[in-house]
């Protein structure tokens, strides 16, 4: 097999275990050091040809070190022993200047993963650059075959496929030691439509550990191209309050703002528009939300976080009540509560709901007259307030079947109601990094257009 | 300074430490080269960076960082190979410049790439390193001093968290035209976030600096003002209420709301865009986008600005580009590899953010320049409409120009005086249609205060945005309310 990295986990893990007794040496009484090493190959294509094509390797390594509640971070890329020591030096002088924080202090070795599970997530690709372009120039050429509407054309923006392999190793003073390797694959597609009124561009993606899991080239960029076509001719609807359809693949916005609230940092200063949530109400009684560190080749799966702290699966959402936020050991602390493992933020996280929602067209007959949101162009959260306004493009439907494509229009809202607000998410899952959930149904929000 | 006091200093902190010399660079470029290659380059990096954080009135999370490399390309008209390394010795550079010619499939020379042409000089900003032994300690004081400080402004003040970045940058470039050049970029930055409370409500107000500067030059009224303007703008979001939406006047003030100009302008003239025709300026040059009164550019060569450079990172030095002359579109920003395609100039826009990232055309300092309205006339002149000082951001969709930017501090106008804030709203609009609106342009220009980064394919940079006082007669306000 043809391995792109040319560490392992046993190298980085010496590495990482001389750092701490380079750092032990120097008169630090705590030690905690990340070492890392990754390697990859990405190939773009368009216009028929390789628009680039790069070699990625990269290493590094994180150290922190505490006199007594003190602490300071180093990190170099570098790793000789020299570069290593010089580092060791930094972070033990910046550990004198400043001030004591004992909530930041690393964990006992009794509360890190010193012999859970570790999850699969290595499954090296076996691909060389030649298979990459080959793939890259394949999916530039079915873009740009796409059959199109009369007076309509397609190109390629760019194919991007790329792999690569990682390896990240921990080692404490404590004694703990363990490392992972792990390997990523992906294909983005970018297709641009064209017809007398302009042009439009939009994507499909997919990422996975294993290259081989990948979804099919073909079906990629058909998506990419249907994407694009489908936004032409867009055009804005009048100002109204209405019920809003948030397609799977932005729909994973609005559960990255929950995961925000939710989180230790944002919980322990109070800048959330969810304060002192666990064991209220926060969303639709209808909705779990699932948090699962050890799926089996998961994107963000793993068997301890960046403070050797372990996840578990465990319900953050149960039918609408917040169960759990997302820890780190410092915020856990200032908190009063147990840690979470959440330091690298959430794992695998499945949003679903009590009630069947259907497919996306079930979800389009329920919503009856209303936006469906294809794309988040840009806009903001108030992490504090909770004030949602955002840029969107999509489709209006109208006795539940689409009837034009939307643009030059605003969604606006407070996230508190649209999560109470939420009434169906649909059974078309999409998996976006560490978020999967179906396409979400909100009653009501203000959009914002000049037509 | 000497003339050559920037190169002298890059040479010091990059090929010296790595015990390599102009030879080894010869040699390098030489073996990069392939038939057919139109362009080759070597950048080498070294950054020390220093960042510390503020939390309930201490300064902890104190961290250094070292990254350097070296990054080698080579192009065959449009076709990019590209590798880098953390290790910059001389066998490595023989190893990065074989992992190119593998990927291009080309077979490199023997020849050498003589370095002839004269390193250019600038004095845009010293050559100071604000990362020296022993500078640590006054940063922190600096940054210490600021909780306490925006407790005493106002007693609803509950929360105060502050950020410093403290990068020494040096880079090196030699190119298979011969050309080496070498800069060396200090970078400070601080952000405050602040959050009040009243009544059970909390809102927060953000400000930061930042510059080329040591601590010297930020201690004092300098970061004093930021601290209040943080503060106020806390104060000011307790009261604001959802804002409203619709089609209507809106007034931008100066500074940072210039990054309309940015997004609505800026990121469509980049010249990697139009020649790949991906651009809805494509084939507008020349014509008339804007009112006339709107002059647009972008500026590399302003003094102490955090966007602006010496040289860029392909040794063009950095220079002014008018992108819009009263109202006319007229200019591109270009890198190497787009302006000799593309027949043209490079103008010193070739930015990346690191060794290990290719570099593409990019912003520096982007601004509208002032008019002649008077600022209180451009306000009083709106009956119902919107004024926004402040901005989170904004993104722009190169290929249809539609663009949008959402406040963090607005008010609302009523006849003609400023009354009720408001939450943020999410203004839109199209790049060529929008700035035909522009109506009034006031002669206060300021450019942000050092803040502003911009991301273009996943590269981050710190860039300058600018702009007067403006009126927009009609743009879309998207806020939580109707």
């Amino acid at each position: 097999m043809t391995r792109l990295l040319a560490t392992d986990v046993a190298t980085m893990e010496d590495v990482a275990t001389r750092a701490v007794a380079v750092a032990r040496e120097l008169g630090a009484d705590h030690a905690v050091v990340s070492a890392r090493a990754s390697a990859g190959m990405q190939v773009t294509a368009r216009d028929g040809a390789t628009d680039t094509a790069l070699r990625d390797a990269r290493q590094g390594l994180s150290l922190t070190v505490y006199r007594g509640a003190r602490a300071g971070t180093a990190s170099t890329m570098a790793l000789d022993p020299v570069s290593v020591r010089r580092a060791s030096e930094e972070a033990f002088a910046i550990a004198g200047l400043v001030a004591d924080d004992p909530d930041a202090l690393p964990p006992d070795l009794s509360q890190m993963a010193t012999d859970t599970p570790l999850p699969p997530l290595d499954a090296p690709s076996g691909r060389d650059p030649g298979a990459l372009r080959a793939m890259a120039l394949d999916g530039d050429a079915m873009i740009r075959g796409a059959s199109t509407a009369p007076g309509t054309s397609v190109e390629t923006v760019v194919i991007d496929v790329s792999a690569s392999e990682g390896v990240v190793a921990m080692a404490t003073s404590a004694g703990f030691c363990r490392g992972q390797s792990y390997s990523s694959a992906s294909i983005w597609a970018v297709a641009l439509a064209r017809d007398a009124e302009g042009a439009v561009n939009d994507s499909a993606n997919s990422s996975d550990r294993r290259f081989d899991r990948l979804d099919p080239l073909a079906a990629l960029t058909a998506l990419a191209v249907e994407r694009a076509t489908g936004q032409l001719g867009g055009r804005a609807v009048p100002s109204h309050r209405g019920p809003v359809l948030f397609e799977a693949r932005v729909a994973t916005q609005l559960i990255g703002d929950l995961v925000g609230a939710l989180s230790g940092t944002p919980q322990h200063r109070g800048s959330t528009f969810l304060p002192e949530a666990l064991g209220k109400m926060v969303a639709a009684d209808h909705l779990d939300l699932i948090e699962d560190p050890f799926e089996p080749y998961g994107l963000a799966s793993g068997g301890f976080d960046r403070e050797g702290i372990a996840g578990r699966r465990r319900a953050i959402l149960n039918a609408g009540v917040a169960e759990g936020y997302f820890l780190n050991l410092r915020s856990a602390r200032r908190l009063g509560m147990d840690q979470t493992g959440n330091a690298d933020g959430p794992w695998n996280l499945r949003l679903t709901s009590r009630a069947s929602g259907g497919t996306f067209e079930d979800l389009c007959r329920r919503m009856g007259r209303g936006l469906v949101v294809r794309r988040i162009n840009g806009g903001a959260t108030d992490a504090v307030t909770g004030n949602w306004t955002y840029a969107v493009a999509g489709t209006w439907v109208e006795d539940g079947v689409p009837v034009h494509a939307v643009t030059d229009v605003t969604v606006g809202g407070n996230m508190c109601d649209m999560l109470t607000g939420i009434v169906a998410v649909g059974g078309d899952v999409h998996r976006g990094g560490a978020l999967r959930t179906g396409s979400i149904l909100i009653d009501a929000m203000q959009i914002g257009g000049g037509a | 300074m000497t003339a050559s006091a920037m190169f002298d200093a890059a040479v010091a902190r990059i090929l010296t430490p790595a015990g390599i010399d102009p030879a080894d660079l010869s040699r390098t470029l030489g073996a990069l080269a392939t038939a057919g290659t139109n362009l080759a380059d070597l950048f080498f990096e070294s950054k020390r960076s220093r960042t510390f954080r503020l939390e309930d009135g201490r300064v902890v999370g104190g961290s250094f960082q070292i990254d350097q490399g070296v990054g080698a390309r080579s192009a065959r008209g449009g076709q990019v190979a590209f590798a880098h390394s953390a290790d910059t010795g001389a066998a490595a550079l023989a190893t990065l410049a074989d992992a190119v010619r593998a990927l291009d499939g080309g077979s490199g020379g023997e020849v050498q790439v003589p370095l002839t042409v004269a390193p250019p000089v600038h004095d845009l900003y010293p050559p100071i390193e604000l990362n020296g032994d022993g500078s640590a300690a006054a940063w922190i004081a600096l940054l210490g001093g600021i909780d306490a400080a925006a407790r005493a402004i106002d007693p609803r003040v509950v929360r105060v968290n502050a950020w410093l970045r403290i990068v020494d940058q040096a880079i090196l470039v030699a190119d298979l035209d011969g050309r080496i050049a070498g800069d060396v970029r200090p970078t400070m930055q601080i952000f405050i976030d602040v959050v009040a409370e009243a009544n059970g409500r909390r809102a927060t107000g953000q400000n930061g600096l930042g510059g080329r500067w040591s601590t010297d030059e930020v201690a004092g009224a300098p970061l004093d003002r930021v601290i209040v303007r943080a503060v106020e703008m806390a104060l000011v979001n307790l009261d604001a209420r959802p804002a409203p939406t619709g089609t209507m006047p809106v007034v931008l003030a100066p500074g940072y709301p210039g990054v309309l100009f940015h997004e609505a302008v800026g990121h469509g003239l980049e010249g990697d865009h139009h020649r790949k025709n991906l651009s809805a300026f494509g084939g507008r040059i020349g014509e008339r986008i804007a009112a006339k009164g709107v002059t647009v550019v972008d500026d590399g060569s302003l003094p102490g600005r955090i966007g602006s450079l010496g040289v860029d990172d392909e040794g063009t030095p950095g220079a002014r580009t008018v992108l819009i002359e009263d109202g006319i579109l007229t200019g591109l920003m270009q890198d190497r590899l787009n302006a000799g395609l593309m027949n043209a100039r490079p103008t010193g826009n070739g930015r990346r953010q690191s060794y290990a990232h290719l570099p593409m055309p990019r912003m520096t300092n982007t601004f509208l320049v002032a008019g002649n309205d008077d600022p209180g006339e451009i306000v009083a002149s709106v009956k119902s409409g919107i004024y926004a000082t402040a901005f989170g951001g904004g993104r722009v969709d190169i290929v249809t120009g539609r663009f949008n930017f959402t406040t963090t501090q607005a008010w609302l106008i009523e006849n003609g005086r400023i009354t009720a804030p408001v939450e943020g709203a999410t203004l839109i609009g199209v790049g060529h249609e929008a700035l035909k609106h522009i109506s009034m342009v006031g002669n206060d220009l300021g450019l942000d205060d050092g803040v502003a980064n911009c991301s273009k394919q996943g590269q981050q940079l710190d860039v300058g945005v600018g702009q007067p006082t403006i009126r927009i007669d009609r743009m879309m306000v998207g806020g939580a309310s109707s």
